[in-house]
């Protein structure tokens, strides 16, 4: 796009099969480049592969073949992945994932022990990234005590404790009411805008894709549409396009039922418009 | 299902069995021990052909007995008896073979058959000495060569075998010479009787039992069922079972009801699907009696495994031959299967009563609530819970299990502590008793147990001589029987000695003369004895002249007569169990210790504050304390390794999450390290309140408690707390293993 186009992602006919011999084939010649201060939605039905291009990313888990070079590392030719998840990336789970023993602070301290840095720092850097996420009335409160926006919310601070090139997050808001989910997005896009941390977000929840400017969507581990998303309105009218009756405007078949609102009135017009989406 | 359920949680399952074996194992160990004990001594005294048994009424142990030889009239003429034989079993330690017995026999009597001569040829002239078979390959003896008993030397003429390997493992001389050598005159240890007929046996019983009344006559194949040493010997055993089996009881209803936490989803399933309560408790209560089972064969193998061992040692005579029994098996799986029972009960109790729905809803495989409400109300209830260490709050995180973790461990720990601190106790009562009554302390130097212990005066006198030597006291310890109580602890001192005037008189006077004794104020208070009053001791009436106090539980617990009373009522003429010496110039200490064990080979010198730990007894007692604990302390830590492999399933997604943010394999290690380390510090000190109360208690069994009063040292807890954590480390270490091998990615689907 604009400016400076700096390299963040790129895989290369990225595959993962698990199990031996014929197995489930969940990425399948997967090839992407995302730049910084992206934030990309990844899209796709139950089992499309996108938790596994996750964890890859993320170097929890190894391709079976391809290549995955994040942050211009490439993966397979990193020694030390401990240290690569808790420099290069952050994640964000579908259920939070704090460890419920032990509070907000400490839970975002939890990266930053890997650092060589003095606890005062730790502490230090862990308060600015709950006031960043608006939780510092919250620090010394156990997980248990947290409502689930705001949980999810230490998970971001967490995620972002050391500074990482790319913040990988499944389902993020998979467990939130709409209104929590509205927020964490909110809180997600602001974060995008404001430090310009790249976000790649996996879901299955157009409202929370509406907050991505590209959406990936996979499909039986392939990639099935790459596209830039300059309009958030867009996602919504692709979604329609996608839907039943989306085909059956394309297909010009207006159901009888929808008579009566007079859509078969304007299908003509519509399917024109969906045509250009 | 029963045996799925079970091979599920493999590594949990092999735990829990090894906890329940280890239990049953020393079982089957020490009531092998207490079994094997009683039988030798019954086949010795029955194979030897004799009906009856003539010993002393109130002996502690058989061959401590002590029969004088004017009976023997009264025995020959009682009706119905056809032939006597007295014997006179001395024990002393040689290098090769710690118990080494002697055996004075008439070698014209009929008992001395029972020794059948296979090589060589039968005693004959003095000096010669018959021995067995397994003694003489032990010692690498021949015949034709001397063997040297307390200084004197005998010839041996023949080797014999009985098929009893404590008689295998000694030698047989003239009674007339073992009378002369241990210093027992006149004296045998007990009479071997020959009936006329066999119904003669219990009229001749009797008959002895009218003339002889100080004496005990029974069937040489009951008189073990009337000893006390056999019924402590069986109820030592039990205790010391019931503690192992506590250990593995424990362990067991953890398991059992982790499992039950793990599968509350699935308990709820089974009820939805029309399963009843009682059905669930069944399931329950039956992977709990087929574990315990399983654990029960285990056990009693490695029982029969640790019991053929123990039998190859020469300090235990082959005493255990033959003690494997089918009753044995049976007894341990009782107990299997009653640890099985109680371990399940609670847990089977528990899922039985699970809501359906609510198990349903139940999240991940903790009891700790993870629901929001639940979990605020839990963090509400320890106010102070975000103050304590990351790892202290796990181990606080699964309370039920913590707690049952801290008992098996504390139970081990305990028995570390109750047992270390009664032997440092017993050690430091003999050593003060040594020191108040001078630097010196004169020892046999082969005694085997204080009660053998034998030193003759004229080495005393000699010692007394020494022109560095102030004064020399003289102390015969026994134990003598008072009707009704077991142990009545006798000390036999000099009325003028300088040993006498630390017993400080709370009431009437020292003791001066015959027939007179002093009490110590345990003594008289369980003995509601005043001074005047009389007290009888073996069959001697003794008159209460003062009590005293010094402070010493094994004093204060004890009597005092004069020496040469005791001498002849525990009939050792001329012999003393130790000598204190005291010295004019305590820096001379060393050079009268050179002195004195430069010519008396058969004493050791010892400074009073040491010699109680050189001897023995305490030694002996240390090193059951030792397998004692050991045993314990493994059960403790198959217990905390159990726990802490839980508390790693539990957590799976946990450590996931910990080493997706980046956490290395190391840190996740020390994590789980730090975590078991904190619960065994918690069970050690659960241990040590546990060790201390038990020793407490055991001091208030009324006739033996005063003598067991504990010593508890900086150095014994610090001891015990060693013992925990190395516990806590080691148990850790597979658990931590695990841990850090978890894929993070499949950690982080782990359901």
């Amino acid at each position: 796009m604009e400016k400076e186009k700096r390299i963040v992602v790129e895989t290369i006919n990225l595959t993962k099969i698990y199990g031996d011999g014929v197995g489930v084939r969940a990425l399948d010649g997967v090839s992407l480049t995302l730049y910084a201060g992206e934030f990309v939605a990844v899209m796709g039905p139950s089992g499309s592969g996108k938790s596994t291009l996750l964890n890859i990313l993320g170097a929890l888990d190894l391709p079976t073949s391809g290549v995955c070079k994040v942050n211009g590392q490439d993966l397979a030719k990193v020694k030390d992945l401990d240290r690569f998840r808790s420099k290069t990336v952050g994640f964000v789970f579908q259920l939070h994932n704090l460890i419920p023993t032990l509070t907000s602070i400490e839970n975002v301290e939890v990266p930053l022990q890997e650092e060589s840095m003095s606890n005062r720092a730790r502490r230090e850097r862990a308060e600015q990234l709950l006031g960043l996420v608006g939780l510092s009335p919250r620090v010394h409160f156990l997980p248990g005590q947290l409502s689930g926006g705001e949980r999810q919310r230490v998970a971001i601070a967490r995620a972002l404790a050391n500074h990482p090139a790319i913040i990988l997050a499944d389902e993020p808001t998979g467990n939130l009411d709409s209104k929590s989910t509205a927020e964490i997005m909110d809180l997600l896009r602001q974060l995008n805008r404001e430090q310009g941390t790249t976000f790649i977000v996996v879901t299955h929840n157009l409202a929370v894709a509406r907050a991505a400017n590209r959406i990936v969507t996979l499909r039986d581990g392939r990639v099935l549409r790459d596209e830039r998303v300059d309009n958030a309105y867009l996602v919504d009218l692709k979604e329609f396009k996608e839907s039943t009756l989306g085909h059956a405007i394309l297909d010009g078949n207006v159901p009888p039922e929808l008579h009566a609102i007079g859509l078969d009135k304007v299908a003509e017009q519509v399917k024109a418009v969906l045509e250009k989406v | 299902m029963i045996l799925k359920n079970l091979l599920r949680r493999k590594t949990r399952t092999l735990l829990t069995l090894l906890g329940i074996a280890i239990g049953v194992a020393g079982v089957v160990a020490l009531g092998a021990i207490a079994e094997g004990y009683i039988n030798t001594y019954t086949t010795v005294l029955t194979s030897s052909g004799a009906d009856v048994i003539l010993a002393q009424g109130d002996a502690v142990d058989l061959l401590l007995s002590a029969v004088e030889d004017n009976v023997l009239p009264v025995v020959q003429n009682t009706p119905g008896v056809k032939q006597v034989a007295g014997i006179l079993w001395g024990i002393f330690t040689t290098e090769d073979i710690p118990y080494f017995f002697v055996i004075g026999l008439d070698p014209k009597e009929f008992a001395v058959r029972h020794f059948r001569v296979v090589e060589g040829s039968p005693i004959a002239s003095p000096r010669q000495m018959l021995m067995g078979r397994a003694a003489a390959k032990a010692l690498g003896k021949k015949i034709g060569e001397n063997f040297k008993i307390h200084e004197v030397s005998y010839r041996i003429v023949g080797l014999y075998e009985t098929g009893q390997a404590i008689e295998e493992m000694g030698a047989v001389i003239t009674l007339k010479e073992a009378q002369e050598v241990f210093k027992k005159p006149r004296q045998v240890t007990y009479y071997q009787i020959q009936v006329t007929r066999p119904e003669m046996t219990d009229a001749v019983i009797q008959a002895l039992k009218r003339h002889l009344p100080k004496l005990a006559a029974s069937r040489s194949a009951n008189y073990m069922d009337d000893q006390q040493t056999t019924m402590m010997l069986r109820a030592m055993s039990w205790v010391i079972s019931l503690l192992a089996l506590l250990a593995g009881g424990l362990v067991m209803m953890n398991t059992m009801l982790m499992s039950v936490f793990e599968r509350t989803r699935e308990i709820g399933v089974l009820r939805a699907v029309g399963w009843s309560s009682g059905r669930v408790l069944r399931m329950i209560l039956g992977e709990a009696v087929a574990l315990s089972i399983a654990g029960g064969i285990v056990g009693f193998g490695i029982g029969a495994l640790l019991v053929l061992w123990l039998n190859q040692i020469p300090a235990i005579l082959g005493m255990l031959e033959n003690t494997l029994s089918f009753n044995l098996f049976l007894q341990a799986m009782v107990v299997a299967l009653i640890l099985g029972g109680v371990g399940g009960a609670y847990p089977a109790r528990r899922a039985a009563r699970l809501q359906p729905v609510e198990a349903m809803r139940y999240e991940g495989g903790s009891p700790s609530p993870r629901s929001h409400k639940a979990q605020a109300q839990f963090s509400l209830q320890l106010p102070l819970f975000t103050s304590l260490s990351p790892a202290l709050r796990n181990i606080f995180r699964q309370r039920t299990r913590t707690i049952l973790t801290a008992l098996a461990i504390g139970v081990g720990v305990g028995l570390v502590v109750a047992l270390g601190g009664m032997a440092d106790g017993f050690s430091a009562q003999l050593s003060e008793m040594g020191v108040k009554s001078g630097e010196l302390t004169v020892t046999e130097a082969k005694a085997s147990d204080m009660g053998l212990a034998a030193i003759d005066a004229k080495i005393g006198r000699w010692i007394a001589a020494l022109p560095a030597v102030q004064s020399v006291s003289g102390l015969l310890l026994n134990v003598a029987q008072v009707p009704g109580t077991p142990y009545f602890l006798v000390l036999g001192i000099d009325p003028s000695s300088y040993a006498l005037r630390h017993f400080a008189i709370t009431e009437g006077t020292y003791i001066r003369g015959p027939r007179e004794m002093m009490l110590g104020k345990m003594t008289a208070q369980n003995y509601k004895k005043r001074v005047g009053n009389t007290l009888q001791v073996s069959g001697v009436t003794y008159r209460v002249v003062g009590i005293y106090e010094t402070g010493v539980g094994y004093e204060d617990g004890a009597s005092v007569i004069a020496l040469s009373e005791a001498q002849a009522l525990f009939k050792k003429p001329n012999q003393v169990s130790f000598y204190f010496v005291k010295l004019r110039d305590p820096s001379q200490a060393d050079v009268v210790r050179q002195q004195v064990e430069a010519r008396w080979k058969q004493v050791s010198v010892s400074k009073s504050t040491e010699y109680a730990e050189k001897m023995n007894d305490i030694q002996v007692f240390r090193t059951m304390a030792a397998a004692l604990s050991f045993l314990s302390v493994v059960i403790g830590g198959v217990g905390i390794m159990n726990a802490m492999l839980m508390s790693v399933f539990e957590r799976t997604r946990e450590i996931g999450t910990l080493r997706a943010l980046g956490w290395r394999r190391r840190r996740v290690i020390a994590m789980i390290v730090r975590e078991s380390l904190a619960l065994s510090l918690v069970s050690g000190l659960a241990g040590i309140g546990m060790g201390v109360g038990v020793g407490w208690l055991v001091t208030l069994e009324p006739t033996m408690g005063v003598y067991l009063q504990g010593e508890y040292s900086l150095r014994l807890f610090a001891q015990a707390m060693v013992v925990a954590l190395v516990l806590g480390g080691l148990g850790a270490l597979y658990p931590a293993w695990r841990a850090a091998n978890l894929s993070p990615a499949e950690a982080l689907r782990y359901e």
